[in-house]
């Protein structure tokens, strides 16, 4: 197989995951989106770890595996503890960050 | 004992001071910061016959080890004759800021944060004072500004959050532009001789600094030096700054930490960018002789002696300023001198006029008058002072300021003429304000004369006795600071001007022969400079070793 | 030869420093007992050094005791060094010797003073800097001992700190001798700058050419009229010569054994003793010599001119000092360095007498100065008022008195310097001073005329520690007015006898002071010599100015009732305010000064400097603001945001490979 297939569907899974981050309003939808387009770069690490017959692209993955770990688990925390105190968690109506 | 890392033991000493500063209650947590002050004090004075022979070379002493080879990273101190009495000022000057804390610690707001802030300040003082490589130098630079800004903003006086906010603006501006420099001064050093990155002051002056560069570099690194020194125009942050502060912390401020900027002209800027240096050195000059005169008519009109004081002490720098870019051995052996007589002279002015301001409330000068008849101790002790402040031949300024002059004279008269001519402002605004505040009639109904009439108590005393003894011991010897430097002076100076010894001779008593040997008047010139420098021979073989692994890295 | 110069130094340091420390707790004999012990203990080894000087031959009168090195750096080193020669022995003897009968006069003055300790260390501290001055083997520890005087005479002129016109006082002659320690410090850097030395072995006084008319410095050598110049800039702030003399008629606010002492017998000689130490440079510029003799002409004549108005009795001696001093400068331009050293002992003998005898009317008028308020106390003070006659006459030089023979040899040698050659200037400043010594016999007599003579103008004078006195019965309002006593008497009396005898050392017929100085000085010039046919008439001329100006005093002081004060003539009016130099100087140097500090502290620290670090502030400040609304707060925008930049990038990198 052509490492352009593996592309195409790399390019497939992040275009899904970004319009997912940019026109959700729920948080864990958007957090999944994201984890979506991590994955799609790892898929294309792989396929060009497996072409170039390389391992740093395997590094690579394991390292954004493993940030993309921890990011989850603060991320979730965060809303969880928004949740907690206010009952809702659209990010529309989280802009506390407004300047 | 001879592996003994004493110069490390001599910066890190001040963090256990500040580690057991924050954790122990308030009296146990001034006594152990006094503890570890006293003890780096003892430490950097073991130093002194160690390098004290007069003999010993730039960069003598040093302690290496790689931190990060690739990026030309070391930790890398070094002492010399140049910056031993520095260490030493800081760690007396620590002690006395930690000794006159003793009140903030006894019943003083935030006691614990107060006294981990001024041993933090100390440690990076000392940093900065022994770094050799130009990274780590930075770093000290950086975290030696942090417990300053948080000082002065913790705990100043009432405008003190635009005080510390000036302070940290002009300073970081400075710095900034300084690691630039830094920056740069690696790559152009490595890239000309094609070797690898290195920070190392001896590897970079070893190399030497292409010219082409040295003036955009030395400017770089003048800027944070200046800003520190408070060289015209750059002053801005200094009387506020210096206003708001508590007076202890003045004494590390005003007291050592202004002299890092002028130490950084001496031990950086100097022997890594001769040709720059000499271009810019009358520029240097005019802006020295510009801050000596204009800071001496504002201390003269001032209306609150702390202003006043921090005028006084920013005119002083001025004339630091003057000697090191005199570019000759009287004039830089002077600076040296003067940075140490200045510490110890501003640090006794402003101890005396936080006891003045304790006792009366107010620091308007137009307040004051005949404290003498009430505190004729204090009286004394600021008359010492004062007189050595201004500069009264037979007292430790003198000394520093008379070499900083003679330095300047030989390499410029119209400088060391406008310089020199200091002495009389000097001499008229000391007396208005120890006069102003001492003799004379005391205004009616106003704070000084309800003040308290306690002379000074113990308290006071102890901080203030040591630097009593040196203005005067340093001023009937001053070759005591002055023997150390000669060889490592001697050898910045020998990269602006070859000797040309000339003597004429002259009958002398008993048969004897003396023979004159008049001062070369040290002209540089450009086209011969010397780069290589001999000293960086004398340098440690870890030193050594340190550099052929970074070699081999690079190749 | 022996040299004991380090223990005359040491022992009223000492003195200094035992009184500073812990004189407040010691009871006042004991204060008297160590102030005045210890400098007449450097008296007698001063005595002792000059004896055994006086046992070599002329060439070993040097010795110079190094006892450590004060500075290194580079090619200068400078030693803390003393020196044993004639002209410091002299020195020594003077300011120990008049020093400590000063001393002993001020247990009498002083007498129920509360800062009665402080001014006995005071006046130790300023022998000591005084001797280390007139010892030092080098410019720079001269200069160590230069400041030291100056700091003595800056704490004595404000004594008693607690009045606002001594403060000042004391504040102007620090600043302006300040003035003076720059031209020293000038000097000495183009010393440095030309020899590479400061010492006066070999720089300017060669042992081996002792005899020789010049030592062998090299002649011309480069800047010899810019360092003699300097040098003058420091002898004349010190010595209070125009046009930095405004300081010591205002330093009479000190109490009147320091104007004794320090404004009239020792500190304000230093000038004129710098320029004899350093008669080797002033010698090699005829230009600076000149300049030098003009400054001190117009000084002597100029302060002679206000000595005649003056009304306070300290100011007109005040300004007669400084028009003595003058005289000295005049003698020594001319060449005669030794005959101004010679004028330098007898004025210091005859001076302080004066001072001293004033001092004891202040005393008993209970602090009165205005002769204005005097008269007539020829009866209550007869031994006062004969002591000051004999000190008048010596300032007069009157003949044979010794303030004749020294200021006769001053004179002589300005009309010898005339006479050989020094041009039509010369002839002009003999008259000038042929003139002021017919002034000073006027002010002087007038002064004496004033207080002791005619009617007493003043008001009751109460007892000492009494209230006013109410009491009926004594209509004599000087009832209470008394001579001093024996502490005060006794010093007065030895000066009286020095003033008389004193000048038989320095007779044109045999002049031992000058031939004992000469190894040191290399005088040129000692005044006409008796056998010139001019000799006879300047002596004649010399021997009746003085009598002349008192003659003038007496017809118009003492044969009437004499009017001090107003007058509607412009010339005393003018003499009054002092030529109106203060005036000047405040217009044109104070005030500028301060104008342009005020200025700079409100136009540029409070306006360019303030407003500028202010003004940054609020550019980024308003910056900020406007950049504040990209922060929508929304999370989406934010990633929009960085997919937008992330697809630039890309088109970026497609465009350009």
């Amino acid at each position: 197989m052509q490492v352009s297939a593996y592309l195409i569907v790399s390019a497939l899974l992040f275009t899904i995951g970004a319009v997912g981050v940019l026109v959700r309003r729920n948080p864990l939808v958007m957090f999944m989106s994201i984890e979506l387009m991590l994955n799609a770069v790892n898929l294309s690490f792989m396929a060009f770890a497996h072409f170039l017959n390389s391992v740093d692209g395997w590094m690579f993955v394991f390292l954004v595996l493993t940030v993309a770990a921890a990011e989850v688990v603060v991320g979730l925390a965060i809303i969880v503890s928004i949740f907690r105190s206010r009952h809702e968690i659209d990010v529309d109506d989280l802009t506390m960050l407004k300047g | 004992m001879t592996n003994f890392p004493v110069l490390s033991a001599i910066v890190f000493v001040p963090l256990l001071g500040a580690v057991g500063a924050l954790i122990l209650p308030r009296l146990a947590g001034w006594g152990w910061a006094l503890l570890a002050s006293l003890v780096d004090l003892a430490l950097a004075l073991l130093l002194i016959p160690r390098l004290g022979t007069g003999t010993t070379h730039m960069l003598a002493l040093n302690e290496h080890m790689p931190w990060l080879p690739d990026a030309g990273i070391s930790y890398t101190l070094s002492a010399d004759g140049i910056n031993l009495f520095l260490i030493c000022l800081n760690a007396l000057l620590t002690v006395v800021a930690v000794g006159a804390s003793f009140g903030v610690a006894r019943s003083g707001d935030r006691p614990r944060q107060y006294l981990m802030l001024m041993l933090l300040l100390s440690f990076g003082m000392q940093g900065v004072f022994l770094a050799t490589n130009l990274f780590l130098f930075y770093v000290f630079w950086e975290v030696m500004l942090v417990p300053a800004y948080l000082l002065v903003g913790m705990f100043g006086g009432p405008q003190r959050g635009i005080a510390a906010i000036k302070f940290v603006l002009y300073t970081t501006a400075g710095s900034l532009l300084m690691l630039v420099a830094i920056i740069a001064t690696g790559i152009e050093v490595s890239s000309t001789h094609h070797t690898a990155f290195t920070l190392d002051l001896a590897a970079l002056l070893n190399a030497g600094v292409p010219g082409n560069v040295q003036t955009v570099l030395f400017l770089g690194f003048a800027a944070a030096f200046a800003v520190k020194a408070g060289l015209f125009p750059l002053h801005g942050w200094v009387a506020d700054t210096y206003s708001e502060t508590p007076v202890a912390v003045l004494v590390l401020i005003a007291g050592v930490m202004a002299k890092t900027g002028v130490y950084g002209f001496v031990r950086f800027c100097l022997p890594l960018f001769p040709q720059g240096v000499h271009s810019l050195a009358p520029i240097m000059e005019t802006l020295a002789v510009a801050s000596i005169i204009y800071f001496a008519l504002e201390a003269l009109v001032a209306l609150d002696f702390m202003r006043l004081l921090a005028y006084v002490s920013i005119s002083h720098l001025g004339v630091i300023v003057l000697g090191i870019f005199a570019l000759n051995t009287q004039g830089i052996e002077g600076a040296i001198v003067q940075m140490i007589n200045h510490g110890i002279i501003i640090a006794a002015l402003f101890l005396i006029a936080g006891a003045i301001e304790a006792r009366t409330g107010t620091r308007r000068l137009a307040d004051f008058g005949a404290l003498a008849t009430k505190l004729p101790w204090l009286a004394t002790v600021f008359m010492i002072a004062a007189l050595s402040a201004l500069g009264l031949p037979g007292l430790n300024s003198f000394a520093g300021e008379f070499l900083a002059f003679l330095g300047t004279f030989q390499s410029s008269i119209v400088f060391g003429v406008l310089g020199t001519l200091v002495v009389i402002p000097a001499a008229w605004y000391m007396l208005r304000f120890f006069q102003g505040a001492m003799e004379g009639v005391t205004p009616e109904g106003g704070a000084v004369a309800s003040a308290r009439v306690a002379d000074l108590r113990v308290g006071e005393w102890l901080p203030l006795l040591p630097l009593l003894a040196l203005i005067i011991f340093l001023g009937i010897v001053p070759n005591t600071l002055t023997a150390p430097m000669q060889q490592p002076v001697g050898e910045i100076v020998s990269s602006y001007a070859p000797a040309t010894p000339s003597a004429f001779e002259a009958p002398g008593a008993n048969g004897h022969v003396h023979v004159y040997h008049p001062i070369q008047v040290q002209t540089i010139q450009t086209q011969t400079i010397q780069t290589r420098h001999i000293y960086v021979l004398q340098m440690t073989n870890a030193l050594a070793s340190g550099e052929r692994e970074q070699a081999r890295v690079g190749a | 030869m022996v040299n004991l110069t380090p223990f005359i130094l040491l022992l009223p340091l000492v003195g200094f420093a035992v009184l500073g420390l812990v004189g407040r707790v010691l009871p006042r004999a004991a204060i008297s007992l160590i102030g005045c012990g210890v400098v007449l203990a450097a008296f007698v080894l001063a005595v002792i050094d000059f004896f055994s000087m006086l046992g070599v031959a002329p060439e070993a009168r040097f010795s110079d005791v190094l006892p450590w090195t004060w500075v290194t750096s580079g090619s200068v080193t400078i030693p803390f060094g003393l020196l044993s020669d004639p002209l410091s022995a002299v020195m020594l003897l003077i300011v120990t010797g008049v020093g400590f009968l000063i001393h002993v006069y001020s247990i009498g003055y002083m007498e129920g003073d509360p800062g009665y300790w402080r001014f006995f260390s005071f006046l130790n501290l300023f022998i000591f800097a005084m001797a280390l001055l007139v010892a030092a083997d080098n410019f720079l520890m001269l200069l160590v001992g230069w400041g030291g005087v100056g700091l003595a005479s800056f704490l004595l002129i404000g004594f008693w700190y607690t009045r606002p016109s001594a403060v000042a006082a004391a504040r102007k002659a620090f600043v302006v001798n300040v003035i003076g320690d720059f031209g020293l410090l000038l000097a000495i850097f183009l010393i440095v700058k030309d020899f590479g030395t400061l010492q006066y072995i070999p720089l300017i006084v060669h042992p081996a050419s002792a005899g020789t008319a010049l030592p062998s410095l090299p002649l011309p050598f480069p800047d010899a009229t810019a360092i003699a110049l300097l040098l003058f800039v420091a002898a004349a702030a010190k010595s209070a010569q125009l046009p930095l003399h405004v300081w010591l008629p205002d330093a009479m606010e000190g109490p009147t054994p320091v104007s004794a002492l320090i404004h009239a017998a020792t500190m304000v000689t230093a000038g004129v003793y710098l320029v004899a130490r350093a008669s080797a440079i002033f010698t090699a510029s005829p230009t600076a010599l000149a300049i030098v003799g003009i400054i001190g002409g117009a000084t002597a004549f100029m302060a002679a001119t206000i000595a005649c108005v003056q009304t306070d009795i300290k100011r007109v001696l005040a300004y007669s000092t400084m028009s003595q001093l003058g005289y000295m400068f005049m003698g020594e331009a001319a060449g005669g360095f030794s005959g101004g050293i010679f004028h330098l002992t007898t004025h210091a003998y005859f001076k302080a007498l004066l001072f001293m005898a004033a001092g004891a009317v202040i005393h008993a008028l209970g602090g009165e100065q205005d002769m204005r308020k005097m008269g007539g106390l020829r009866g209550r003070l007869p031994q006062t008022f004969w002591l000051f006659v004999i000190g008048g006459l010596t300032l007069a030089a009157v003949f044979p008195l010794s303030g004749f023979w020294s200021k006769d040899g001053l004179l002589s040698a300005v009309l010898e310097k005339a006479q050989t050659g020094g041009g039509t200037g010369w002839y002009v400043l003999y008259a000038v001073g042929l003139f002021t010594a017919i002034l000073t016999g006027f002010y002087i007599f007038r002064l004496i005329f004033g207080i002791f003579f005619g009617r007493y103008r003043g008001g009751a004078i109460a007892a000492h520690g009494a209230a006013p006195a109410k009491r009926g019965g004594t209509r004599d309002p000087l009832a209470n007015v008394h001579e001093v006593g024996a502490a005060m008497m006794v010093p007065m009396v030895v000066l009286g006898i020095l003033s008389v005898i004193g000048g038989f050392y320095g007779t044109p017929w045999s002049d031992w002071i000058g031939q004992f100085l000469e190894p040191v000085t290399h005088t040129t010039n000692t005044g006409i010599a008796p056998g010139n046919g001019l000799f006879w008439l300047a002596f004649v001329l010399g021997l009746v100015t003085g009598p002349i100006g008192i003659a003038i005093a007496w017809a118009r002081y003492a044969q009437r009732e004499p009017r001090f004060g107003a007058s509607r003539n412009p010339l005393v009016i003018l003499l009054q305010h002092k030529y109106y130099i203060d005036e000047l100087y405040d217009a044109v140097i104070v005030v500028p000064i301060v104008s342009l500090g005020v200025f700079w502290r409100i136009g540029l620290e409070g306006g360019f400097f303030e407003g500028g670090s202010l003004g940054l502030g609020h550019l980024v400040g308003g910056i900020s603001r406007g950049l504040r609304r990209l922060q929508t707060g929304y999370a989406r925008n934010y990633a929009l945001a960085i997919l937008v930049g992330a697809a630039l990038l890309l088109v970026y990198y497609v465009i350009h490979p």
